[in-house]
C-alpha cells in the first residue's frame, strides 16, 4: 500500500514524467503515424495521450503508463475516426478538395517499384498496416505487438499474413 | 474490405515465414514461383523502411503547452457563468439596499429581561420585558421602528420619528413617550414633548403628561403627571385602571409562570404597582387589593382565586 502510494506521486513530478516520455513518445508516435498516415496528427494524437497521461498521474504507476498510453491513443482515435466520418460525409455534397498531409514521411529509395511499394501500404487497410509496420519497423515481435495492441497474438499473426496477401495484389493491380 | 476470402483464410504462414519460424525453401513449397518472388520483393523492401525520428524537445513542449492551456480553460470556465453572476450580484445589491432600508436589525427581550439601545440617531430605546424592535440599518434616513410589546422612547431632534405596532402608529420629531402593544391593547404615554398616535384612521396629539389607551378598540385617556419616566425602567410595573387580563400578561412577560385566573375577573380594573424581581411580592400587591387569594404549584403554575 505505501509502495503502491510512493509511485503513485513518482509520475507526477516532472522528473519521472519525462522519463517515461523519453521512453514511450517515439514508439506511440510511429504507431500512431502507421495508423493515420499522417506525422502530424499522429504527433498531435500522441502528445495528447500524454496530457490526460498527466492528468491521471496520480492513478497510474510508471510501469503501466505504456499500456495506459497505447490504450488511450487507441481509444482517441476512435473518436477521430468519428470525426472524419463527419468529414468524408461533408466532402460528398461539396466539391471534392485536394488531399494533403496523407503523406508518411518514409525515406525511400526513388526506385519505381519501391513508390509502388510505399502506395500499397498506403491502400493497406489500417488495421493491417499497423501490425505490418509495428513488425517490419519497430522490429516488434507478433507477441509484443498483441500485448501492446491487447490483441492476441493468433489476430496479429493473422494480420501480417493478410498485410503480405493484401499488398501483393494491390502491386499486382499497379 | 481489401481482404476477399482467401483460399486459406485461416493460415498465418507468411507471418511465420517473415518471422523465420518457416523457411524460404518451406515457403516455395507452399506458394507459386511468382508468389514467391513477390513476398520475397516486399519482404526485402519491408526492411528498408524507415520513420523519422520525432523531435522529442518539441513535443514535449507542446504537452506542456496542452496541459497549461487545459489548466487555464478550466480556470477561465468561470468566465462564462458571468452572465449568471451580474444577475446575482444584481440581487445582492438589490437584498444590499433592501437590507440598509428595511426593518433589518432586530433586538429583542425574553422573559423578565430589560434592555437599552443606542439607535443610530442617538434616539435611546429602552425595551420592557418579552417585546422586540425592528430597525433599518439606515435609521438616520429612515427613521421607523417596529415595536410589539413595551418600550420607553428617548428620541433625538430630528426629522419626523415613527413607531409602527400592530394597533397602531406614533409619530414625532423629537420627545420622550412610551409605547406598550399586546394583543387588543394599545397605550401610549407621553413623557416630554409632543407625539402623534394614528389608530386606524383617528389621529390624537398628546402632549407633555398625557395618555391614550385603547382597549378593544375603546378610546381612554390616561394622565401621567407624576413621574419623568415610565416606572418599569427602575423595576417596578406601575397601572391606572388596567384591565386584569393585561395586567397579567404584563406580569408573565417579567415571571416564567403560567399563570390561571377566572374569566369572570378578566375586565375587572386594577390600579397600582408590582415588582418586576420579586414573584411574591408582585402577587401579593395585585392580590391583596383585589381581595384575590394565589396558590403557586410545584411546577410552577400561579392559580389565582376569588
Amino acid at each position: 500500500m505505501v509502495e503502491q502510494q510512493e509511485s503513485h506521486s513518482q509520475l507526477c513530478t516532472e522528473i519521472i514524467y519525462r522519463s517515461v516520455f523519453n521512453s514511450h513518445f517515439k514508439l506511440l508516435r510511429n504507431f500512431l503515424v502507421y495508423k493515420y498516415k499522417c506525422v502530424d496528427r499522429a504527433e498531435d494524437a500522441a502528445q495528447n495521450a500524454f496530457v490526460i497521461l498527466w492528468e491521471n498521474c496520480g492513478k497510474i504507476q510508471p510501469e503501466q503508463a505504456k499500456s495506459f498510453l497505447f490504450t488511450t491513443a487507441i481509444r482517441l482515435s476512435l473518436n477521430v475516426l468519428k470525426h472524419d466520418k463527419v468529414i468524408s460525409n461533408f466532402a460528398l455534397s461539396t466539391p471534392a478538395v485536394e488531399a494533403h498531409g496523407e503523406s508518411p514521411e518514409f525515406i525511400m529509395l526513388e526506385n519505381e517499384l519501391r513508390i509502388a511499394f510505399e502506395k500499397a501500404i498506403h491502400c493497406l487497410p489500417e488495421k493491417q498496416r499497423t501490425v505490418f509496420l509495428m513488425n517490419r519497423i519497430e522490429n516488434h515481435s507478433y507477441t509484443q505487438i498483441a500485448t501492446l495492441l491487447d490483441l492476441s497474438v493468433k489476430t496479429v499473426e493473422k494480420r501480417m499474413h493478410n498485410a503480405l496477401v493484401s499488398l501483393r495484389k494491390i502491386i499486382k493491380n499497379v | 474490405m481489401m481482404m476477399k476470402n482467401n483460399n486459406q483464410p485461416n493460415e498465418t504462414y507468411l507471418a511465420e515465414w517473415l518471422a523465420g519460424t518457416i523457411s524460404d525453401a518451406q515457403l516455395k513449397l507452399i506458394v507459386n514461383k511468382s508468389d514467391y518472388a513477390a513476398y520475397t520483393q516486399l519482404r526485402d523492401n519491408s526492411e528498408s523502411l524507415q520513420l523519422s525520428d520525432p523531435d522529442m524537445e518539441e513535443n514535449y513542449s507542446k504537452i506542456r503547452e496542452k496541459i497549461n492551456i487545459k489548466k487555464t480553460n478550466t480556470r477561465s470556465g468561470t468566465f462564462y457563468l458571468l452572465p449568471y453572476f451580474s444577475v446575482a450580484a444584481t440581487i445582492l445589491v438589490l437584498l444590499g439596499l433592501f437590507h440598509l432600508l428595511a426593518f433589518s436589525n432586530s433586538e429583542n427581550t425574553g422573559i423578565g429581561t430589560k434592555s437599552s439601545l443606542t439607535l443610530p440617531d442617538n434616539s435611546i430605546v429602552t425595551l420592557n420585558a418579552q417585546s422586540t424592535v425592528n430597525y433599518p440599518t439606515l435609521f438616520k434616513y429612515n427613521r421607523k421602528i417596529k415595536l410589539s410589546g413595551e418600550a420607553f422612547f428617548d428620541v433625538e431632534k430630528g426629522s419626523t420619528f415613527c413607531v409602527e405596532t400592530k394597533n397602531g402608529t406614533i409619530e414625532v420629531l423629537g420627545t420622550q413617550f412610551n409605547v406598550l402593544s399586546r394583543d387588543g391593547f394599545f397605550e401610549v404615554i407621553c413623557y416630554e414633548g409632543r407625539v402623534k398616535v394614528a389608530v386606524n384612521d383617528k389621529t390624537i396629539f398628546l402632549d407633555k403628561g398625557h395618555g391614550i389607551r385603547f382597549n378593544d378598540d375603546k378610546l381612554e385617556k390616561v394622565n401621567e403627571s407624576k413621574n419623568l419616566q415610565p416606572l418599569w425602567i427602575s423595576g417596578e410595573s406601575s397601572f391606572k385602571n388596567v384591565p386584569f387580563y393585561v395586567l397579567i400578561e404584563q406580569l408573565k412577560s417579567h415571571y416564567n409562570n403560567s399563570i390561571k385566573f377566572p374569566e369572570t375577573l378578566s375586565d375587572v380594573k386594577f390600579s397600582g404597582t408590582f415588582s418586576n424581581s420579586n414573584l411574591e411580592m408582585a402577587l401579593r400587591s395585585i392580590c391583596l387589593p383585589l381581595n384575590l387569594q394565589y396558590n403557586i404549584t410545584k411546577d410552577g403554575t400561579i392559580i389565582i382565586s376569588e
